[in-house]
């Protein structure tokens, strides 16, 4: 359990970083490691989430269900290469705005479906945050952070 | 409000004229709708106009509504039409094709329009302004590299496309008449600080510059903007709710003056913020409900790498407090008469969710300086219960 879980964060005005943020803290509340990444940080991503581990992806949505601008890269680059993610154990925090109702947390989604297409296996249900929602989006992942710790607890 | 054979016509085929119609389709409105817009395209939302799509032939901006969701949702969606005269007597639009529009409810969304430049001697050709996807489609490929370019008018969009100029391999200068780049953030540390980070960049920006003379460069016009239509006071003056002088006219979008009662004052925005949830408001009176359009006004610009958002619209600033620094971004908080009014970041978007609950809260910060301790938590300045 002492592996680093490393939150990969999109995000255009910022809020998914805030967000990234607050479950790094409850991450290391609970006594493990944790490291947030902007995704065009991440080198070879390829490579990177090959090695498997726990990673949690943390996006927010561009206009009509776009990725951010500085998740492109990276998506691009493993929808291209396709590597083998079998090793990989992931959670997706999806921000939107349901102004866009036809693709509300498509950034997220697609992080999503993509890891999963590469084999990857998700933990826990996704979390979708609505803007337009009451409640912030920062509460909602901690709470969802102390339950997806929980569970890839049991899978690690 | 009845609505058996009631017309609502929407003069503006932008993102507030737009997001106008479709709000009301979405609180029931079930009368004839009518959106009327000049450019031959359905509406879009224009943000990615001086980014994307300077940089990218095939970047399409984000779309608002589309000639399917106008279908099923019956909205009459004329494209490629100016509205010529509006008679308020008779409730009647007058379109250039000659077609009349007969309405009970209208509802001005017809945003801004660049002021021109007027120069004697000057190569039209060689001049772009920048409003339309087919003024950036004009525009992007004249931006060859090692072409020189001139930028009047040095605010958000001008310094976005200096930006993307720059990163396309043009040499950029940019013309700012003011001594200052974007002294409406309030904030002369903001200023310098994407003033440097453009300069570092090797953006050549010229303060309290205005042209004197045209020789044989390429142009682009950012000279500010002004309200279409109806200069009145900078913009029609209209309610809370989006409502005018004239019980069967409402406005919308970056024209008008409106009321925000957070801030107690009339003023006129050209943000997306406005454009997206005002319209919300607007159909509600066309409802018959009032429910006021109160934000915190809240934007921001991508100047290709430097991401600057500001809330608040602060009308004057007499302290500030700056969290974070070079590496990290840059917050800085403004304050007047112990109040926080106003908040800018700088390449450190984190902080602006909590900033604009914090702009939105009654009680007052209890010790201001402390914010500039970074390794204290926002949040922990937020109010338990304070509004969302």
């Amino acid at each position: 359990m002492s592996e680093t879980i490393t939150i990969l964060v999109a995000t255009m005005s910022g809020t998914a970083e805030m967000v990234a943020e607050t479950v790094a803290e409850r991450i290391e509340e609970a006594g493990l490691n944790a490291r947030i990444l902007r995704m065009e940080k991440l080198k070879e991503p390829a490579v990177a989430l090959g090695k498997g581990g726990r990673w949690i992806v943390c996006s927010s949505t561009y206009g009509t269900g776009d990725v951010p601008d500085n998740g492109k890269d990276l998506y691009a680059a493993l929808d291209s290469e396709r590597p083998d993610l079998s090793a990989l154990r992931y959670g997706v925090i999806a921000l939107g705005d349901s102004v866009y109702p036809n693709t509300f947390c498509f950034g997220g989604k697609k992080f999503d479906a993509l890891l999963s297409s590469l084999g990857a296996v998700r933990i826990g249900e996704r979390l979708e945050h609505d803007a337009r929602g009451p409640d912030y989006p920062e509460d909602l992942a901690a709470a969802w952070t102390d339950t997806w710790l929980e569970l890839v607890g049991d899978v690690a | 409000m009845d609505q058996n054979g009631r017309a609502v016509v929407i003069v503006g085929g932008g993102q507030a004229g737009a997001r106008t119609a479709k709000s009301l389709r979405a609180i029931g409105y079930d009368g004839a709708l009518t959106l009327i817009g000049a450019e031959n395209h359905s509406p879009y939302e224009r943000p990615d106009l001086s980014k994307a799509c300077l940089l990218d032939a095939a970047a399409m901006p984000p779309s608002v509504i589309d000639a399917a969701f106008c279908t099923e949702q019956r909205i009459a969606l004329i494209t490629a039409r100016q509205a010529c005269a509006i008679d308020r007597q008779q409730r009647d639009v007058l379109l250039d094709d000659g077609t009349q529009h007969p309405y009970d409810r209208l509802v001005l969304a017809t945003g801004c329009k660049p002021r021109r430049l007027s120069l004697a001697g000057l190569d039209t050709r060689r001049v772009f302004y920048l409003r339309t996807l087919d003024d950036a489609r004009a525009l992007r490929p004249r931006l060859q590299p090692g072409s020189s370019i001139v930028i009047v008018g040095g605010g958000f969009i001008g310094l976005e496309v200096a930006a993307g100029a720059q990163a396309l391999g043009c040499q950029v200068s940019v013309l700012e008449a003011a001594p200052v780049l974007l002294p409406r953030l309030g904030s002369t540390i903001a200023s310098e600080k994407v003033l440097d980070h453009h300069r570092r960049a090797g953006i050549d920006i010229r303060l309290d510059t205005r042209i004197a003379y045209v020789d044989g460069t390429r142009l682009v016009l950012s000279t500010g903007a002004e309200a279409a239509g109806h200069a009145v006071d900078d913009g029609i003056h209209t309610s809370e709710c989006g409502e005018t002088w004239d019980g069967a006219l409402r406005a919308a979008g970056d024209g008008p003056r409106h009321f925000n009662p957070l801030l107690q004052r009339h003023l006129r925005l050209e943000s997306w913020q406005n454009a997206n949830l005002q319209p919300e408001a607007v159909a509600r009176t066309i409802m018959g409900e009032r429910v006021a359009y109160a934000e915190i006004p809240w934007l921001w610009s991508d100047q290709g790498d430097l991401n600057l958002q500001a809330a608040g619209a602060p009308a004057q600033v007499d302290m500030t407090v700056q969290r974070g620094g070079d590496s990290t971004g840059v917050s800085i908080f403004q304050f007047a008469c112990g109040a926080l009014v106003g908040g800018i970041t700088i390449n450190r978007g984190k902080d602006m969710p909590v900033i604009r609950r914090l702009l939105r809260q009654a009680q007052p910060i209890d010790d201001p300086e402390a914010l500039a301790d970074d390794s204290k938590p926002l949040r922990a300045f937020l109010r338990a219960g304070a509004a969302s």
